[in-house]
């Protein structure tokens, strides 16, 4: 059936419903507007961001948010933070998927080279900006990430799809299906990267290949009852170079090229009901398994075990009451060599935690007032208080004005508390100095070690300005209390073996940080069928400390440069008809002033990545990628805490295929 | 089906979901207490911010099962008194459930394109998939607004969910 104008009025009412879901459009997706009634800085990565961007993993998918800074450390690794403060194990950051945790205590940040999933099952990634401690739970100091998957009913019938290209080759599988009360899925997805290559063009050992497999299965018990199970098991090995730190050395290191194989699996079932009058109940639970072997330096094993419940009562007297109480338990096993040495070699750390929100209507519809605060027990610092309190504006259904004030914390763990490692060896230089210098990294007093604190006002605006435009624009202030730097704590002449001066380090909480910043994002359709999303992001770190420990105030110097003063991203969305994509992605990410040992600086850089998509047939779609375009190589970071060398991001493309049936 | 052909005004994505919301309401019985006589209308009503445009207004004055159609855009919760079809188009669940909840055990048909419509106990979502729009069912709700939907509409549909059997 044609669907041309015809002279008696033409009609969606004359068609079938057949030929209805057979008609094709060019889906001009909404930016999901529950985020117009957010208190908070809050920005979605939607499944058609992910699938036009072109990205084939979570941290570059995390690129498109404004105040989140990605910076891709080698093919395997990224440091990913939010509002300053990064490293390869930023740890002001909580990341979530599917509610579980992927922060890991053993280096307090998140390992990135063993968080992936498929990513055609994202359904989407919530960005909130911010403290979201009182909701999330602590750690959550700059903000939260969730990664939220497909439900399987969304996932039916099978997908394969496979790319190849100069640094990465990728095959996936999934077969969707219905049982006997709801919905599966299972998948299975592995991947080999190529190494990129160091600041002199010599190829790095960074290679990463992994094979994961996961399930998803959904059900209805009676009416108002839904249950979700879902699990993954994953491994592969990757790699790294280290300049391991060498007394022997003339340099004071030795390249090493070393082998890290990676392990895991976790299951997760989760549980909503509604009452009759209306409240929701959600109940979660997970058990993680994680086991990392870096060859002749350190293994670990570790097993993690949560339980979360929250209650959502219907609104009463204006009150949107939610509430909630959760534990988790993880035990580790740690053996290290090396440059390595973690004592106990066994521990287990306790956390409980309790939230209560409410969400008032000062008045209907127009002013409400949000007051949470979140209650945790820890095994290091023992009770912890994050407070927040909300207001939002809504003057005119298309604005909205919101403020927020809160606390929140970032609780010691495994690495601050028993990590004793080998940092660097300085050659001796005669005759002020010797004797080369071992500086290690050794522990602190067992509950020296307090939390991290943050304070922090934002103010935001959000307008639909039209069915075709819409911005979203933040703005902060955040003073932070008790940051860990490390501190001189004792030096000593050895005179056995090879003669050195041994130079001890150990954590203190003695630098203080403000920060002020600005985050807005548009989301514009100037004509049907394209869309431009400029986004922007401006952050000013002043980081000082009273210590006169010069360790202390270098370290409080190193904070002021661990984020660029300002990035900026313009991605174009063309649709020309269903059946071709045409994309472009230009990003700019300003410089950054931390500096490695051999004096490397990372400057700003502008790269674009481009994708273009056809589907000669509805079940099939094609594309071709290229990433990093605009310059062959450039460094995004300099590698902190363990001695890697430094990497470089190559120009790369790959071509994809995707058969839906 | 492919595209519109060059100079035919291609269908917008409002037009569909205004054609799908037709197609659902001629697939649908409602109990015969719910129509004061043969020739009553069918009320088709919508809430929300966004609105489907003039998309769903098209829809009046045609005919369904046998009635005409009358196509309303309620302001207000109380303005959905006779509607025997409500779509729902806010995408924010802060506005659409408590309307949702309000009309429990009512003999309405709740459709909407919001995310996680059916889920939140809502009888019919529209949802976006691969380049077309496609439709899931909660069937349990259904059955409170003790409606009956074909078989034919229900084999149509991507997912549903809810009572099976």
């Amino acid at each position: 059936m044609a669907l041309s104008a015809r002279a008696a009025d033409p009609g969606p009412a004359d068609l079938s419903l057949e030929d209805l879901l057979k008609t094709e459009i060019v889906t001009v997706s909404r930016k999901p507007e529950a985020l117009q009634a957010t208190a908070a800085a809050a920005f979605v990565i939607t499944r058609e961001d992910i699938e036009r961007s072109g990205v084939t993993s979570i941290p570059e998918a995390l690129r498109m948010a404004p105040g989140v800074q990605v910076a891709r450390i080698a093919n395997n690794r990224w440091a990913v933070t939010v509002r300053g403060f990064n490293g390869r194990f930023a740890n002001k950051l909580l990341v979530l998927v599917d509610g579980r945790s992927i922060y890991s205590p053993l280096f307090a940040g998140v390992l990135w080279e063993f968080e992936d999933t498929l990513l055609e099952d994202v359904e989407r990634i919530e960005v909130i900006r911010g403290p979201g401690a009182a909701i999330w739970g602590a750690n959550a100091v700059n903000g939260v990430i969730n990664i939220i998957t497909r439900k399987a009913r969304d996932t039916q019938g099978d997908l394969v799809a496979a790319s190849a290209g100069s640094k990465e080759a990728f095959g996936a599988a999934r077969h969707g299906g219905e049982a006997a009360d709801g919905y599966y899925r299972v998948w299975a997805k592995a991947f080999s990267r190529a190494p990129s290559v160091d600041l002199t063009g010599v190829q790095g050992n960074d290679s990463w290949r992994a094979g994961r497999v996961g399930f998803r299965r959904d059900w209805a018990a009676g009416t108002d009852r839904r249950w979700m199970l879902s699990g993954e098991a994953y491994g592969g090995p990757t790699g790294d170079r280290w300049n391991i730190a060498d007394l022997a050395s003339p340099q004071g290191y030795t390249p090493t090229d070393i082998t890290e194989k990676g392990s895991g699996a976790h299951l997760l079932g989760r549980g909503e009901w509604t009452s009759a009058e209306g409240t929701v109940s959600a109940l979660q639970s997970y058990l993680d398994y994680q086991d990392i072997n870096v060859e002749n330096e350190i293994q670990q094993t570790r097993t993690t075990v949560d339980i979360d419940f929250q209650r959502h009562a219907p609104v009463t007297a204006g009150n949107d009451f939610v509430w909630g109480l959760g534990y988790r338990f993880s035990k580790d096993d740690v053996q290290s060599q090396g440059i390595f040495s973690f004592v106990p070699e066994r521990s287990s750390a306790n956390l409980a935690s309790a939230f209560l929100q409410d969400d008032y209507a000062l008045v209907p519809d127009k002013l409400r007032l949000i007051a949470g605060a979140r209650v945790e027990h820890n095994s290091y610092t023992g009770w912890e208080l994050q407070p927040n309190l909300r207001t939002i504006w809504t003057p005119t259904p298309n604005q909205s004005f919101w403020a927020a004030v809160s606390r929140a914390v970032r609780t010691p763990t495994r690495a601050d508390e028993n990590a004793q490692v080998d940092l660097t060896v300085t050659p001796a230089s005669p005759p002020q100095v010797p004797l080369p210098v071992l500086t290690r990294n050794i522990p602190a007093p067992s509950g020296r070690i307090r939390s991290e604190k943050v304070r922090t006002l934002e103010v935001g605006y959000r307008q639909q300005l039209d069915a075709a435009l819409s911005l979203d624009l933040t703005a902060f202030l955040s003073a932070y209390q008790d940051l860990r730097s490390a501190q001189l704590a004792s030096q000593q002449v050895i005179l056995t073996g090879i003669p050195h001066i041994e130079e001890d380090i150990n954590p203190v909480n003695a630098v203080q940080a403000h920060t002020r910043g600005v985050e807005l994002s548009v989301d514009w359709r100037p004509v049907p069928g394209w869309r431009l999303q400029p986004s922007y992001s401006y952050l000013h770190i002043h980081a000082a400390t009273s210590s006169t420990d010069p360790l202390v105030q270098f370290d409080a110097a190193g904070v002021g440069g661990s984020a660029p003063l300002q990035e900026w991203t313009l991605r174009s969305a063309w649709t020309p008809s269903s059946r071709q994509q045409w994309d472009l992605w230009l990003r700019h990410v300003g410089a950054l002033e931390n500096a490695d040992e051999s004096g490397t600086v990372i400057a700003a850089y502008t790269t674009l990545d481009a994708r273009a998509a056809w589907r000669p047939r509805p079940a099939l779609e094609l594309s071709v990628v290229g990433q990093n375009l605009l310059q062959a190589r450039h460094a995004e970071f300099v590698p902190d805490l363990l001695p890697s060398v430094t990497l470089q991001v190559q120009r790369s493309f790959y071509i994809k295929a995707k058969y839906q049936f | 089906m492919a595209a519109p052909a060059p100079g035919e005004t291609p269908l917008s994505e409002a037009d569909l979901k205004a054609g799908l919301v037709f197609n659902f309401a001629r697939y649908v019985e409602w109990p015969a207490s719910e129509f004061a006589d043969p020739d009553a209308p069918l009320l088709l009503c919508q809430i929300g911010r966004e609105k489907l445009g003039g998309a769903l207004g098209a829809l009046d004055g045609r005919h369904l099962q046998g009635r005409p159609v009358k196509v309303r855009l309620a302001a207000a919760p109380e303005e959905l008194q006779a509607c025997h079809l409500v779509f729902f188009s806010d995408p924010d669940p802060h506005q659409w459930l408590p309307v949702l909840r309000a009309l429990a055990g009512r003999a309405v048909l709740t459709v909407s394109d919001a995310d996680g419509f059916i889920d939140a106990g809502g009888a019919i979502g529209i949802v976006a998939g691969e380049g077309r729009l496609q439709f899931e069912v909660n069937r349990d709700a259904l059955d409170r607004a003790r409606l009956r939907a074909s078989s034919q509409m229900l084999k149509l549909a991507r997912a549903v969910i809810g009572r099976r059997g």
